[in-house]
């Protein structure tokens, strides 16, 4: 199976006052049509600037992306735009990715612009989208103010959707919205991939929700992917010290559920990231080789690779 | 300890006041842990504000009676309830940065509610700051107390608030999503810190949150609020183990959880209606599965349930059994 979306090797370097800061540091990562990738990691972790460097809005410092099998790292802007189309997101604030000027008919429609469509084809698509992710045809005409933050990140995924891309990028796209509303994009979300056959990269740090969605999960600390499998090896048999005192961190609203006892410190300035593996300074299970080696990415059980000298 | 009585609070809207809060009742005990839980706009911060005398311009107290300790804060003037605000209850807030001033020493912010309520000199008052900072887990608290906040990461900015309203030792803290900002390691650092005040001062907390995990850890009892009303209140392992009213068993059911991975998330069709605009009746009637003509026609109030709890909804009995 060829990935919708690859990253190879892919690193990114940020110059700070003189100095640099590694955000990202030789990810791997395949996504495959059909197919939800989570990716969690606390602030700091490299996220977000993963998600810049998959949305070709970043180019990595090392490192190649490939869209449908072509290699677009090194692609201007403008040999970049017709394949945008394939490729396409939905952030956090839907207060702030929607034109407040614009109706949502024109929100909705501005992906379909270079495709040189009819009026009324353009116009029929937008009516489809928006019965697609359940919002009533009369929203078309008003504007993005009129709607609560749940109705806005349906027409960011209908505007989203609209070009039928092949890949989509949810960068914590339900993290602004209540619980119940969360619910109800979660459910959408999990509906339009397995309709479409999507690709999707969803990028929280909402551990529910990210279990709730994917069906493969990559954990990062410090720019490293530490932990990477299948959903249920992640969230039920996690292997790396780093997943296992995140999940346990996560409150469990079950009646007498443990209290965690919290991983001690904080996660260190990127600037300032401890040698050999990231987390040994902060580990309950350090041993000699974690100061002095950078652990690899290893096979722990098939599908299931660790970074971590004692895993399991 | 506290006692809130038929609160209702009202802003004032286009077209005349909002009610925004509608005979609100709460009380907690020393030493206890209320979580107050709701979705955006159920009206829980508003309590909380209206509590320490912080509604401002907009908003007034329209009705009801809240008392600390017996002494009742909605007729106090002004300068009285800033008296005891710092002194006998404190706030935490979302966002810590907000609520630190940038251009001071976190040291002398600290100093600054001392000296409002105590009578310290001000090298007592920076050796207690300098305690307190190592109370709430910052480490090399002497050198620390010089730095500006802006040299905190945000976990530690929220100890450096904890440690600023736990100054005068207030009988009450009043924590507005503490943690809600803060990543999940970080959360579970804060909510271990709350949890030993509590433990070592007998301080009660009124804990407000979106997050039932939260509520789960931490709460002794806990209320549940729907737009501007509480649709229940219960022992929190009680709540949580057999939700009463429809809304609090769709809210408990719709919360993705790292447990187990269900192919579908219930979902609470519709949005809560705003302030105002539902005169009788119960508010959550158009979007609950349980609603029956009853609950168009009658208004329910929060009636016992059970021992020890309360549920407003007129088909509870029916739902338990």
């Amino acid at each position: 199976m060829s990935a919708a979306l690859e990253l190879v090797g892919v690193a990114h370097d940020f110059p700070v006052r003189g100095r640099t800061l590694r955000a990202v540091d030789g990810v791997d990562l395949a996504v495959g049509a059909g197919e939800t990738l989570g990716v969690v990691g606390e602030s700091g972790c490299g996220k977000s600037t993963l998600a810049r460097i998959m949305l070709k809005l970043t180019r990595p410092s090392e490192g190649r992306v490939r869209l449908l099998g072509e290699d677009v790292t090194d692609l201007m802007e403008s040999a970049m735009r017709p394949r945008r189309r394939h490729l396409q997101a939905v952030f956090q604030d839907p207060v702030s990715s929607l034109n407040p000027r614009l109706t949502v008919r024109d929100i909705v429609a501005e992906p379909l612009r270079p495709l040189g469509l009819r009026r009324t084809a353009m116009s029929q698509r937008v009516l489809s989208m928006l019965e697609m992710v359940g919002l009533p045809a009369d929203a078309a005409g008003r504007y993005p103010h009129a709607f609560s933050g749940g109705q806005r990140q349906r027409i960011a995924i209908a505007r989203a959707l609209a070009a039928e891309p092949r890949v989509l990028i949810c960068d914590e796209a339900t993290s602004a919205l209540d619980v119940s509303v969360q619910a109800q994009i979660l459910n959408l979300l999990a509906d339009l991939q397995e309709q479409l056959g999507l690709a999707v990269v969803f990028i929280s740090h909402n551990l529910g929700a990210v279990r709730h969605v994917s069906h493969r999960v990559a954990v990062m600390y410090l720019g490293r992917i530490v932990e990477q499998g299948p959903e249920a090896a992640i969230f039920d048999h996690p292997a790396h010290p780093y997943t296992k005192a995140l999940l346990a961190a996560v409150p469990d609203p079950a009646p007498g559920a443990a209290v965690p006892v919290p991983l001690p410190g904080e996660v260190p300035s990127p600037l300032d990231r401890p040698p050999g593996c990231h987390l040994h300074p902060r580990c309950p299970r350090t041993g000699p080789r974690c100061a002095a080696e950078v652990p690899p990415l290893v096979e722990f059980a098939p599908g299931h690779h660790v970074r971590c000298f004692y895993p399991g | 300890m506290l006692e809130v009585e038929r609160l209702c609070v009202a802003f004032r809207g286009q077209t005349g006041p909002r009610e925004v809060l509608s005979g609100v009742s709460l009380s907690m005990r020393q030493g206890e842990i209320l979580g107050l839980v709701g979705e955006s706009g159920s009206g829980k911060s508003v309590t909380a504000l209206a509590i320490m005398g912080l509604l401002g311009e907009q908003g007034r107290i329209s009705g009801g009676r809240i008392r600390l300790d017996g002494r009742e804060l909605t007729t106090l003037n002004p300068s009285d309830i800033r008296r005891l605000r710092g002194s006998c209850m404190a706030m935490i807030f979302q966002e810590p940065m907000t609520s630190l001033n940038p251009l001071l020493r976190v040291g002398l912010q600290i100093e600054e509610t001392l000296h409002a309520h105590l009578p310290l000199s001000r090298a007592e008052a920076r050796t207690r700051a300098i305690q307190l900072l190592g109370e709430v887990g910052i480490p090399a608290p002497e050198t620390r107390v010089d730095a500006y906040p802006h040299q905190f990461s945000g976990g530690m900015r929220q100890r450096v608030m904890i440690a600023i309203a736990m100054a005068c030792a207030p009988r009450l803290l009043i924590a507005d999503e503490p943690t809600t900002a803060l990543d999940v390691t970080i959360q579970a650092q804060i909510l271990a810190l709350m949890r030993r005040l509590r433990a070592e001062r007998g301080t009660a907390i009124l804990l407000i949150t979106h997050d039932l995990g939260v509520i789960a850890q931490m709460s002794d009892r806990v209320a549940v609020m729907y737009a501007g009303e509480i649709v229940e209140a219960a022992p929190a392992g009680e709540l949580l183990h057999s939700p009463a009213h429809p809304y609090t068993r769709l809210l408990l059911a719709s919360l993705p959880t790292t447990r187990r991975r269900a192919p579908r998330l219930p979902v609470i069709e519709g949005q809560m209606p705003g302030p105002g605009t539902i005169a009788s009746g119960c508010r959550f009637r158009m979007r609950c599965p349980m609603a029956v003509p009853r609950c168009t026609d009658e208004t329910p109030v929060l009636a016992p349930f059970q021992s020890g709890r309360f549920v407003r909804c007129w088909r509870a009995g029916d739902i338990a059994t």
